[in-house]
């Protein structure tokens, strides 16, 4: 009697560890799926950031503020007559 | 049924048993044993995957490093897989309509397994792709260069359509500017094309190098304004100038119009040189300031000492006919260098002798200066061993020696800086180069500086003048060569000019190429322009 119920338990013990060890690998690749997923929502934000910071320096066109501030702000560009420097006290 | 039935089905079964294994185990030991490296692979295929990433090309940002010369943007490309098309005629059709060009490679490559439809599409074109809603077509997320100033396009250069640098900083700078790539191994499961089990890096790469310019880009952009100004202004065919700072050798402006715009579907490639560097003129009498040097160094003359210009605009020394611009009689030597008189500038030449050429090669002319760009004119000075009786009187007055732009800054910034040799740089990061010990002596220097000032005083140089800044500067005017004669309409306008304020002090360099205006000298086309740049700079520069 002892001898089976030895057997009953040692086999599920070791059906109990082969559980664990199955659920164990399953949660890791859970996580790291879920990593994964985070990495790359990561790589997409960044790569956006980049096209936004882009896209900010492709507006820097002198051309175009030249002509905003000379059409729409009634700016001119300043002659050296216009300017002097005050002597230092 | 007898008991010798039962046994003979019995083992019949058990044969048919025994013979199915057989086949089992045979089939196993082909797939395990006789192709293993066959399914293997295979195997391999499916769940492994190499992937590369390049990373994005660096930028490229001028001398504030805030302002960017050159950066990334996303474009899209247009494909199809010719062999696997659903509706191969609507394809035609509208292949036909809108991409003509596509149209053609798709009847030449019909069973192909990828082929572009367009790469960097165009608004427009991305438009009428997305109108038809054809899942034939697939779109793929590509990254292409821009540059924010399209007058710097000359000096950066540009890509091709798979961001390898063909021009320019670009094409100079180009392993810098794409780094290497990264290689991972991926182990994945084979149904699922979006996760994997374990990532492994098989080749580290490097990343891509932002490079920073010692340009000024909004000077740049103002030099520009002022050399498509005077194209226009005098009916030019080209105009080029550039800034340096003597200081240090920073070129701060360096720019040539007309240019292309690498961005503009109508690219030129004649315009996509950096003239100032690739071009080498002979350029005329502004070199006279060179050969007074050399004389004064050598000390065969002083400043003060009476020359006689002959009072004509003809005359001929040792059988060879000299012309000059304006007649003068006998003037002191730095006279006939402020008044730019050939005739006074070639007797003094002749006491120099071949010594005139190690003077020009010690100033940096006859050799390449090598700032990072592509075809880098080097220059020619004509060597005494081929000279006329001509050449030692062509040569100091600017003919037989050839030079770029770049090479005429770089001897005024040796003047500016007190006889050190100055080494331009284009790069930031690359090291100052002076020389530890000046290559002429302090008096020459002083001298020739004496004469450049009386040149704005009184001379060819008086539209340099810039209230409250001391202006060192001298012109020229050369006739080109054109089929191995000179050509008296086509002329090139040369000013060069030192400008100091106390510690401030750059040097600039103008050139007008070809200009249909009537009796036209560098003192009344390429100064001004000289001059508007300057004051555009100084008040950029808050140097006032």
């Amino acid at each position: 009697m002892k001898k089976i119920i030895f057997i009953t338990l040692f086999i599920s013990t070791h059906i109990g560890f082969l559980f664990l060890h199955i659920h164990k690998q399953m949660q890791f690749i859970k996580e790291s799926f879920a990593k994964q997923k985070n990495e790359q929502l990561l790589a997409k934000t960044t790569q956006e950031k980049q096209a936004r910071h882009n896209e900010l320096h492709a507006l820097h066109n002198k051309q175009d503020i030249k002509a905003y501030a000379e059409k729409k702000l009634d700016l001119k560009p300043v002659s050296m007559t216009q300017l002097h420097r005050l002597p230092h006290e | 049924m007898s008991s010798r039935t039962i046994r003979s089905r019995a083992a019949l079964v058990f044969f048919v048993g025994i013979g199915c294994y057989a086949i089992l185990l045979c089939n196993l030991f082909v797939i395990q044993i006789l192709n293993s490296s066959f399914f293997s692979s295979l195997g391999s295929h499916q769940y492994r995957l190499t992937i590369t990433q390049l990373p994005d090309r660096g930028p490229i940002l001028d001398r504030t490093g805030t302002d960017y010369l050159a950066t990334n943007r996303s474009c899209i490309s247009a494909f199809i897989i010719p062999k696997q098309m659903h509706n191969p005629e609507a394809m035609y059709t509208f292949l036909q309509e809108q991409f003509p060009d596509a149209c053609k490679r798709l009847n030449n490559h019909k069973q192909s397994s990828f082929m572009y439809i367009k790469r960097r599409l165009t608004e427009q074109e991305l438009q009428a792709i997305k109108a038809i809603h054809s899942s034939d077509i697939h779109l793929l997320e590509e990254s292409s260069r821009f540059y924010p100033l399209p007058s710097a396009a000359p000096l950066i250069g540009f890509t091709d359509i798979d961001n390898v640098g063909r021009a320019g900083i670009e094409q100079t700078c180009n392993e810098l500017l794409t780094g290497t790539p990264m290689k991972m191994l991926l182990e994945k499961d084979a149904r699922s094309g979006y996760f994997y089990f374990h990532k492994e890096l098989q080749e580290a790469g490097t990343q891509s190098v932002p490079i920073q310019l010692t340009i000024d880009s909004t000077l740049q952009f103002l030099m520009d304004e002022e050399l498509a100004a005077a194209c226009k202004r005098y009916c030019a065919k080209e105009a080029s100038a550039l800034i340096i700072n003597p200081d240090n050798g920073d070129i701060l402006a360096l720019s040539s119009y007309p240019y292309t715009n690498p961005d503009d579907p109508q690219f030129d490639f004649y315009y996509t040189k950096q003239r100032a560097v690739t071009e080498q003129y002979e350029l005329g009498s502004v070199l006279k300031v060179f050969a007074a040097l050399a004389a004064l160094e050598q000390k065969i003359v002083t400043p003060d000492e009476p020359i006689n210009c002959k009072n004509s605009t003809r005359c001929v020394i040792d059988g060879r006919p000299i012309t000059t611009w304006t007649a003068h009689g006998i003037l002191p030597f730095s006279d006939v260098i402020a008044f730019s008189n050939n005739i006074g500038i070639a007797q003094v030449a002749k006491r120099l002798g071949p010594d005139i050429v190690t003077h020009y090669e010690r100033l940096g002319f006859g050799k390449k200066v090598g700032i990072p760009l592509p075809a880098e004119a080097p220059g020619f000075i004509n060597p005494p061993s081929k000279w006329s009786a001509q050449s030692i009187i062509s040569l100091s007055y600017g003919y037989e020696i050839s030079a770029s732009l770049l090479q005429l800054a770089q001897a005024f910034s040796l003047i500016a800086h007190d006889g050190s040799f100055v080494c331009p740089r284009l790069l930031l990061t690359d090291p100052i180069r002076i020389s530890e010990q000046p290559l002429y002596s302090q008096e020459s220097i002083a001298s020739i500086k004496d004469i450049l000032r009386k040149t704005t005083e009184h001379g060819t140089g008086k539209r340099a003048k810039l209230a409250g800044f001391d202006v060192m500067s001298k012109t020229g005017s050369a006739n080109t060569l054109v089929n191995g004669a000179y050509d008296h309409d086509k002329n090139i306008y040369t000013a060069a000019a030192i400008i100091e304020k106390g510690s401030y002090k750059r040097v600039i360099v103008t050139c007008i190429k070809e200009s249909n205006v009537e009796n036209a000298f560098a003192s009344t086309i390429a100064m001004p322009v000289l001059r508007r740049i300057a004051e555009k700079m100084v008040i950029h520069e808050r140097a006032l």
